[in-house]
């Protein structure tokens, strides 16, 4: 009991850092999701919603912490953190809105944008000169698949019946099914996934539109060139993490190595390092570079970037623009990017994952298990 | 090559993205053989139709500025090293001037400062070419 106190404790503290972080890593041009000029960052209207919710996340999380002590001494089951995590995120989320609400109509009312000049901006070099993937960092991950694929091969014939199967981080020796090429190779299939996948997605980032800012062009294009290799390295990296913790579980299912706290500790740590990475170059780069000193000698060049808000909806986090060719997006809150839902092509993608969604709720076809 | 679009100008915006690819070959961001994007991409990275990109490549296209062929995509053609202009460039180039100047004369500018001001734009070109390097 003691342990499940602990562990919702931990998660409460941690949807209300990551929560309290979101306006603290954004951009200074797009609080809470909404494009500012950079002459109004530090408006009023902003610091003091920023101040606000802040303090509010804190309250919640507080609140949250007392809160879920006793209901977890309560309810005396693991499910209570599902319910807890989901009841605060809701909470965070709606205080988000609230914010990024309040700042889109301060804008509106001051009339913001009124006297500039809005410009949009390319850097021409990031096509004749794209940015290079470190693509040998694919070698790491090609050869653990291949290894994984080998033993498992290897392996197969003397293989039990059943295969202990995955149950929150750990093998469990208890629940299990029976041994299919479908069940024993799920980790191999796992890994050829994120394999081909990882770097298809790596192609399409380099190939996506720049966040280069109107008002700084120079800066932001270096800016985000560092900050996009970053991401292809880190991803490419993590690709490599993530087919060597399935080979640790691939190892324990096939009965090579002993499930154990310690073996499942060893599992998850090359993805527990590459979420560290992710955070340390989040905390030091920040979204599409911005933490990223600036060189000197560029001034502003009298322009401001595009207020691209009519085309950003729920809080700025979904973008339809039927006049914009472009098919990926970077999107305005975290390091993530996002469909222009406004270009076929993009619904074309959704509906390719959907059916094979629905494929596989209807039972006809079967993609590898995700937990 | 930065290429910035004013959104709030009268200039087209297929003008703006012609003159600002000759603007960066006179600044020497730009020299012969030098690769533009391809029209789709950079509409993509400036969030325009693409034909508004086409319509400006083509209009460079037919000034003998770039050459477009399937395989290199645009390319630039001619840049301040690329010899004396085609016979009969300099009569044209200077009707169009002869605009520019009239308005500068209606609205009251000095014939001396005119002066001034033209030598100032040439003199910031060389400036730029012997300090920047191309991107081929």
């Amino acid at each position: 009991m003691t342990l499940l106190v602990l562990a919702c404790l931990a998660q409460v503290t941690l949807l209300t850092v990551a929560a309290w972080a979101l306006p603290v890593l954004a951009r200074p041009t797009l609080p809470f999701g909404v494009r500012v000029p950079a002459g109004r960052v530090a408006d009023p209207a902003i610091t003091a919603r920023r101040l606000r919710y802040s303090r509010t996340v804190v309250t919640l999380g507080v609140l949250a912490a007392l809160g879920s002590a006793p209901a977890v001494v309560l309810a005396g089951t693991p499910d209570v953190l599902t319910t807890i995590a989901a009841l605060l995120c809701a909470a965070d989320i709606a205080l988000y809105a609230a914010a990024h609400r309040a700042i889109r109509a301060a804008k509106r009312h001051g009339d913001w944008y009124a006297g500039t000049r809005q410009a949009v901006t390319a850097d021409t070099t990031w096509r004749t000169h794209p940015v290079r993937p470190p693509w040998p960092l694919l070698i790491p991950s090609l050869t653990l698949l291949a290894g994984t694929t080998a033993i498992g091969l290897t392996r197969y014939s003397s293989l039990p019946d059943t295969l202990a199967t995955l149950r929150g981080l750990g093998i469990d020796t208890h629940h299990r099914v029976a041994t299919t090429p479908g069940t024993a190779f799920a980790p191999v299939l796992s890994q050829t996934a994120i394999t081909i996948l990882v770097p298809v997605l790596v192609a399409a980032l380099i190939r996506a539109r720049p966040e280069t800012d109107a008002e700084h062009p120079a800066n932001s294009a270096r800016r985000y060139r560092i900050y996009l290799r970053g991401i292809a390295t880190l991803l490419l990296a993590g690709a490599a993490c993530a087919d060597l913790t399935l080979l640790l579980l691939a190892l324990q299912q096939w009965n090579i190595l002993t499930p154990s706290p310690l073996t499942t500790a060893v599992t998850w740590a090359p993805m527990a390092a590459i979420a560290a990475a992710l955070l340390i170059f989040g905390v030091r780069v920040g979204e599409a570079g911005h933490r990223l000193p600036a060189l000197p000698g560029e001034s502003g060049s009298g322009y401001v970037q595009r207020d691209d808000d009519p085309y950003w909806h729920l809080a700025g986090t979904i973008y339809i623009n039927r006049h914009d060719p472009a098919i990926l997006v970077h999107q305005r809150l975290g390091s993530r990017w996002t469909l222009n839902l406004g270009n076929p092509v993009a619904w074309t993608v959704l509906a390719v994952f959907a059916s094979l969604a629905l494929l596989q709720l209807l039972g006809i076809i079967d993609l590898p298990p995700t937990s | 090559m930065l290429l910035t679009l004013d959104l709030d100008s009268e200039v087209p915006i297929y003008q703006q993205i012609r003159d600002r690819v000759v603007e960066a070959i006179a600044d020497g961001e730009l020299a012969e053989g030098s690769a533009l994007p391809s029209t789709r991409q950079l509409a993509a990275d400036l969030a325009i139709n693409f034909h508004t990109v086409n319509k400006a490549y083509d209009l460079l296209r037919q000034e003998g500025i770039i050459r477009i062929n399937r395989k290199s995509g645009a390319v630039i053609r001619r840049d301040p090293g690329s010899g004396p202009p085609a016979p009969g460039y300099a009569d044209d180039w200077q009707e169009r001037l002869r605009t520019l100047l009239a308005e500068a004369t209606v609205h009251g500018v000095p014939g001396e400062e005119v002066l001034q001001r033209c030598g100032g734009v040439l003199t910031s070109f060389h400036d730029q070419r012997t300090t920047k390097e191309p991107s081929v």
